[in-house]
């Protein structure tokens, strides 16, 4: 595996099926039980037309992705700033991934779903580089 | 019920423990199996111990509200095994567009008192 000095120009991806036993792990987990999570009924009635999983549920694959790509190290010692802009919706297959920013501060990170839509997106610094975020 | 109007900035709203117990991180290998058992806290746990102190201290919430944004800081990666202490506040809140919106920083310290890692989350308040 590489140490925390390594640095590479695109991210490990990581995959994940966000099925409903997930969501509900998840809930459990964190104990968010926002019913926009884990009520089908009221979440038919928000905007969102049904269930969407928590989004920290899949930002676990970008800690995942970093850590594959370039060590524990890097993972120990990172600042990660997200947004999230689509929902994941139950069954939704989501990768996490990265890419070494051009001026080298960092990697700018996502996560797509499966259509190829991002559905979350942001920012990674580690080391240093994140003393000048 | 903490509704928009009546958030205040920079309101705090005490502290909450977690355990990073075997059980615990059973739990968690269950749904992520391939986060290695090294013997720390794998890094997507800060979620646990931060929502944990938002969802039971942030309390009654309108249903429906929506994570718009995170950011995290991790400092160290605590060892399984320890207990956790979070303090969570209002850092602010934003009307824009018609959109309610709640910032909360969260702190994280271990059992001796040094900080893990902070956090920063924007909630789109439903009501």
């Amino acid at each position: 595996m590489a140490d925390g000095t390594t640095t590479i120009d695109r991210l490990t991806p990581v995959t994940k099926r966000i099925d409903r036993a997930a969501i509900r792990l998840y809930a459990e987990l964190t104990d968010d039980f926002n019913p926009i999570h884990v009520d089908p009924d009221f979440a038919a009635t928000t905007p969102m037309k049904g269930i969407i999983a928590h989004g920290l549920l899949s930002v676990n694959l970008l800690w995942q992705s970093v850590r594959r790509s370039l060590g524990e190290a890097a993972v120990s010692d990172a600042t990660l700033d997200i947004r999230f802009l689509r929902p994941v919706r139950e069954d939704d297959v989501v990768t996490a991934g990265g890419q070494r920013r051009p001026d080298g501060d960092g990697y700018d990170v996502w996560i797509d779903n499966q259509h190829g839509e991002t559905v979350i997106a942001g920012r990674m610094l580690h080391g240093a580089g994140r003393a000048t975020s | 019920m903490h509704l928009f109007d009546t958030l205040q900035e920079g309101a705090a709203f005490g502290a909450e423990e977690l355990h990073l117990s075997d059980a615990l991180m059973e739990r968690w290998t269950s749904l992520y199996p391939d986060d290695p058992p090294d013997g720390r806290m794998p890094a997507g746990m800060i979620a646990v111990a931060t929502m944990r102190a938002y969802s039971s201290l942030v309390v009654p919430r309108p249903p429906g509200n929506i994570h718009g944004s995170q950011r995290y800081e991790m400092l160290r990666r605590p060892a399984v095994g320890e207990r956790l202490t979070t303090r969570i506040a209002c850092a602010g809140k934003e009307l824009k567009r018609d959109r309610r919106w709640v910032h909360f920083d969260t702190e994280t310290v271990g059992e001796d008192g040094t900080p893990c890692f902070r956090g920063r989350m924007t909630i789109l308040w439903a009501a």
